[in-house]
């Protein structure tokens, strides 16, 4: 067994969080450990091979019982890459914009980088058990540090929501997950189903599941993964938990810990159950637009800033899912695409809506506003992020939005309207929403930041450097993504096309 | 299902025939009593039936009696004991160690009853 | 005592054991020996009767992991020394050891009767490992009497508390029923057999239930059934369980969550892979509709519970009948699941129940509210009981999550989706109240007038190692589950 950096990558938070049971400078071991991180994610990336496929693989056997094996293993390919270095980077920037007088602090950073942990573990499992374990990691710490260090009125009402309405969607993700075992092993009629991925795909692919089965299994994953990630209709908690949420804790959530559902969807649901898919592909559809247009359109109502970045980040996800219902390649590149520019950004965004809250004491649009004249670095950081966000060209959310509308324009579809296939509408839908998006974020940033005065007084005081860096570095892994997007489209394009081995793109 | 159960069942209709009867019958022939509170009343030999509901009443009688019950018991088991002891002994005496080992638990019941004064009936 | 000591240790060979060589009478020695010890002993022995009970666990316990191997049966065949009596025998022992453990610092317990209270529980291991091993339904229906009758002394005797009182009573009257059942159905599956040895039995029965003895089979098979669904607290028998958990002294209600339930599945395995096996379809059924309403009726009522040990009492109930679905999935992988997540549930619900015990003085009681601010009084107890808490609601990396796991694996592979989806619906029920005292120790500040916590270091790290076996169990369960197969390899 030799030394991978996959080690190094969920190691160093886990051992982090050993370390802060006891007294030791609790920042400047989360620093350590999240800096740690960064470096397994460039280690891993330089180790990337050409053609994107699996690599650092390493199984352990863990457990033979009923009937399913699951092995302990380890991997990355290109298309997980890009997940694993946001997830590092997001921890990183989310520890460094945590205030040096955080109450508790060394219970707050734990509770980081135990998401943190998750979130990686499960972008590096290549165990369908592990996949769904080291997400579940997440759930207590999430619970904990909405619970004790949010902010607002309903601040336990939210916490106890939203920890439910994920474990919910765990739930019925674990149905799926056990549906899909026993599915394969009643079509393929071996006595013994192994839980690892490629396992499953193989197997998958030689046995195929009826089309019935396929169906209801995906259905089951579908809710799952979609109930974790705020498809519309099972969205409602994330706005609110998001506001709620400290801003570190709604930085690795919202920016990383989100994108799992969506990664889970494609890595598994897709890849294992392609006619399943095809079944819900015009369900799909619907619930995406929903995210777009209906969610974008609340987004727009929404008072305060906090709960309109919340509502933004939930109404992103649609592009995203819209990837996915196309399944093209081209469609699911742009999924890797804009979900590192989306996490990147929102994270950003986050972490300045925090420092707002904390200078001014509000985060109500009608009170605030000329806060760029002040704090000239919050209007910049803003401003880039927001218009990032919005889908400005040069930034890294744009290539993904870009490549997720030309993959999943004329992608197959079940029925077509008119003259065209019915993912068509689709993009038409959605393009409309990028016009939602420009109209909500720009306003923001022009009240908030550029207008007049607002009713509150702002605190001068100077942003601390920690905070600036975070953000700056956010900043520049989207400019660095956004202006050569060819490094990352092509790793994820290969490692996608090596993972479906060419099979329906 | 076999007819060695129908004197069984016929037992069991009975059983719930005699009380149910004596119900309809006292309901169905019965006068209407005409009642007051002074005729709810216990008659206790001129008494006032009056206190509270839970007296509260020493156990000691029946510790007393439990005891017994317990050796009573055990006697009972010796008397079979003894009957077969002569046969099985002649075969092995783990009849005898097995006998010594309940009346041993028997023994230090007692011994624990008497420190705990379960014997003691001035108390 | 010396040859007690070396008890099952000689039976790993050959086919018939040594009466005098089981560990029940051992441990029933043992417990007779501190009883009067207790009494009549020294009062340097008096005063530390619990610490010894404890030790003396320990050591039997030690002995039982390290030393036994199955193998025979005794008393031509009305006892068993199988894997199955084996493995649930250990978990008695543990649960008697933590709750003897417990006993030395737990303030409330009554002080009159400390030898009792201490003595007691041996008495009820003693009981439980018979109905383990039973080979006949008369060792059967006597070990369980034993056994009731002794948690009715252990549930009511803090005589100055009400409800101690109440949960005696309510113990009592429920027993007295469950009973009932039991003698009942073992009458008309004698009736119809024309025996009471589980090995005869096995054999007889399906022919017996086929013939025109059918409907009385059935209705003996029913009254067992129900028996034993009382002594697991399923739903609908569950009645008597949070009154008594809640009334019983905190030690006590942690034995009796975790061993008297062990005990109750024992039975339950040991009947449907013994006398039943040949019915066990016929039973598989109403096992899984017994699943289905002991999670419903669990966490349910669980939800608004504010008092924790009630709420144990309720969560019980739930697990009960996620270890239902287990056994109703009637297959050897299902069997094995059961035994982990009895070994899981039992550490788990002992770290929690257990820094209760520990704690329930100082914090002025058992209520939810009492753990206001827990995490700023005591940040450590905090967290090790939000470990405990988080393996009872079956969130990984902890052993509940792999139990779940197992049973829900067991069960959709015998066809019962549909209980998965039950059990998913209780699952996310249990997530509330299991946070909800998590909200109560992180979110609330301690009341201002809050004496400090003092816990002594034996008993943290008592429950500490049990944290840590949650947390082992859960992420390095191969040798585990690598022993339960072996040991279950001939049922």
């Amino acid at each position: 067994m030799s030394i991978s950096p996959l080690f190094v990558i969920i190691g160093a938070p886990l051992l982090g969080v050993l370390a802060l049971l006891f007294r030791v400078p609790a920042r400047l071991v989360a620093l350590g450990s999240t800096g740690l991180m960064c470096v397994g994610a460039l280690w891993a990336a330089a180790g990337l091979p050409a053609d994107g496929g699996m690599y650092y693989r390493q199984g352990f056997d863990w457990l033979d019982a009923a009937g399913i094996r699951v092995t302990l293993g380890l991997g990355v390919d290109g298309f997980s890459l890009p997940f694993v270095m946001l997830t590092c980077v997001v921890a990183l920037a989310a520890v460094m914009v945590t205030p040096r007088n955080m109450p508790r602090a060394a219970e707050f950073y734990a509770c980081l980088l135990l998401i943190a942990a998750g979130a990686a573990g499960s972008f590096l499992a290549t165990d369908l058990f592990f996949l769904y374990v080291f997400h579940e990691l997440a759930l207590v710490p999430t619970f904990l540090g909405i619970g004790i260090w949010g902010d607002g009125p309903r601040r336990v009402f939210v916490t106890f929501q939203t920890v439910i309405y994920l474990a919910a969607g765990s739930i019925v993700l674990l149905a799926g997950i056990l549906g899909l075992l026993w599915v394969l092993r009643n079509a393929s009629g071996s006595a013994m189903v192994s839980t690892d991925l490629a396992a499953l795909r193989d197997l998958a692919a030689s046995h195929a599941p009826g089309a019935g089965a396929q169906r209801w299994v995906f259905g089951f994953l579908l809710a799952g993964f979609g109930i974790l990630v705020g498809l519309f209709p099972f969205h409602t908690w994330a706005p609110r938990a998001y506001a709620v949420a400290p801003a570190p804790v709604a930085m690795l959530h919202a920016g990383v810990l989100k994108k799992f559902g969506v990664y889970g969807l494609i890595r598994v649901g897709l890849a294992v159950l392609p006619e399943g898919a095809d079944a819900w592909r015009g369900w799909l559809l619907v619930m995406l637009l929903g995210n777009i247009l209906v969610i974008g359109w609340a987004t727009i109502g929404q008072k305060q800033l906090n709960d309109m970045l919340g509502y933004s980040s939930v109404m992103h996800m649609g592009y995203l899912f819209l990837g996915v219902a196309a399944g093209t390649n081209l469609g699911l590149t742009g999924v890797v695409l804009l979900s590192v520019g989306h996490g990147l950004s929102i994270a950003g965004l986050f972490a300045v809506s925090g420092m707002v809250l904390e200078r001014s004491g509000t985060l109500s649009m009608g009170q605030l506003g000329g806060i760029a004249s002040r704090l000239p670095t919050l209007g910049f950081a803003f401003a880039v992020l927001g218009l990032a966000s919005v889908g400005l060209p040069g930034l890294a959310n744009f290539a993904g939005e870009v490549s997720i509308l030309f993959g999943s324009w004329g992608a197959r579809s079940h029925w077509a309207w008119g003259p065209m296939p019915a993912l068509s509408w689709g993009v038409v839908a959605a393009a409309f929403g990028l016009i939602l998006s420009a109209v909500y974020m720009l306003r923001a940033t022009q009240t908030v930041f550029f207008g007049a005065g607002g009713s509150v007084e702002v605190e001068v005081r100077p942003i601390p450097v920690a905070w600036r860096v975070a953000v700056f570095l956010l900043i520049g892994c989207l400019l660095a993504a956004g202006l050569a997007p060819a490094g990352l489209s092509a790793a994820a394009s290969s490692g996608l096309a090596e993972w479906f081995g060419g099979v329906g793109l | 299902m076999s007819n060695e159960f129908v004197p069984f069942l016929i037992q069991m209709v009975f059983a719930a025939a005699v009380p149910l009867g004596a119900f309809a019958v006292a309901l169905l022939l019965g006068q209407r009593a005409r009642t007051s509170a002074a005729k709810d009343t216990p008659y206790e030999c001129g008494m006032e039936p009056r206190g509270t509901s839970s007296p509260r009443f020493s156990v000691k009688f029946y510790l007393v009696a439990m005891l017994f019950i317990i050796f009573d018991i055990e006697v009972v088991f010796f008397y079979p004991w003894a009957v077969a002891f002569r046969d099985a002994a002649g075969q092995s005496w783990t009849i005898f160690w097995a006998m010594l080992f309940f009346t041993g638990l028997v023994v230090a019941g007692l011994a624990y009853e008497w420190k705990k004064g379960g014997l003691d009936w001035s108390r | 005592m010396i040859v007690g000591l070396s008890c099952g240790m000689l039976a790993s060979s050959g086919c018939t054991m040594p009466w005098w060589q089981i560990p029940e009478l051992c441990w029933l020695l043992l417990g007779t020996v501190l009883l009067l010890g207790g009494c009549w002993g020294p009062e340097t022995l008096r005063s530390r009767v619990a610490g010894v009970s404890a030790a003396l666990f320990g050591l039997m316990l030690v002995l039982a992991l390290f030393f036994w191997a199955p193998g025979g049966e005794a008393f031509g065949g009305f006892y068993r020394w199988d894997g199955l009596s084996i493995l649930f025998k250990r978990l008695f022992l543990f649960g008697g050891f933590i709750a003897s453990w417990m006993m030395l610092r737990s303030p409330d317990g009554p002080v009159a009767h400390r030898v009792e209270y201490v003595a007691l529980p041996w008495f009820a291991v003693v009981a439980m490992g018979l109905m383990a091993s039973a080979g006949d339904f008369a060792v059967l229906f006597v070990s369980l009497e034993t056994l009731t009758i002794t948690s009715y002394i252990l549930v009511s005797m803090e005589r100055d508390r009400g409800t101690s009182l109440e949960a005696g009573v309510k113990y009592l009257v429920m027993g007295g029923l469950s009973a009932a059942f039991l003698v009942y159905g073992i009458a008309l599956l004698y009736g119809s057999c024309g025996t009471l040895r589980f090995d005869e039995m096995a054999g007889r029965l399906p022919g017996a239930l086929a013939g025109d003895m059918g409907p009385v089979v059935r209705a003996g098979l029913l009254c067992v059934m129900v028996a034993v669904g009382f002594k697991v607290a399923a739903a609908p028998f569950q009645w008597w369980a949070p009154d008594v958990y809640q009334g019983a002294p905190v030690p006590i209600t942690g034995f009796l969550a975790v061993a008297s339930k062990a005990a109750g599945f024992a039975v339950l395995l040991r009947l449907l892979w013994g006398p039943f096996g040949g019915v066990r379809d016929t039973l598989a059924p109403m096992v899984a509709w017994l699943a289905a309403a002991s999670i419903l009726v669990g966490n349910l009522g669980a939800l608004s519970q504010r008092n924790l040990k009630r709420l144990m009492g309720y969560s019980g109930i739930g697990h009960a009948g996620y270890l239902l679905m287990g056994v109703a999935a009637g297959s050897a992988a299902g069997v094995e699941a059961v035994v982990y997540y009895l070994a899981g549930y039992a550490v788990a619900a002992l770290v929690v129940l257990g820094l209760l015990g520990g704690l329930v003085d100082r914090l002025g009681g058992a209520e939810m509210r009492h753990l206001n601010g827990l995490a700023k009084r005591e940040p450590g107890l905090a967290w090790l009981m939000l470990v405990g808490l988080a393996s009872l609601a079956g969130l990984p990396p902890l052993a509940g999550f792999l139990g779940k796991w197992m049973v829900f694996a067991a069960a959709f592979q015998a066809g019962l989706a549909w209980l998965v989806i039950v059990a998913g619906v209780g699952v996310v029920a249990s997530l509330y109240y299991y946070l909800a005292p998590v909200r109560n120790m992180f979110f609330e500040s301690p009341p201002p007038d809050a004496p400090p916590l003092e816990l002594d270091l034996p008993f943290r790290t008592c429950v500490s190692i049990l944290m840590g076996l949650a947390i082992i169990l859960g992420i390095a369960p191969g040798p585990f589950m690598a022993t339960i197969g072996r040991l279950l390899a001939g049922l």
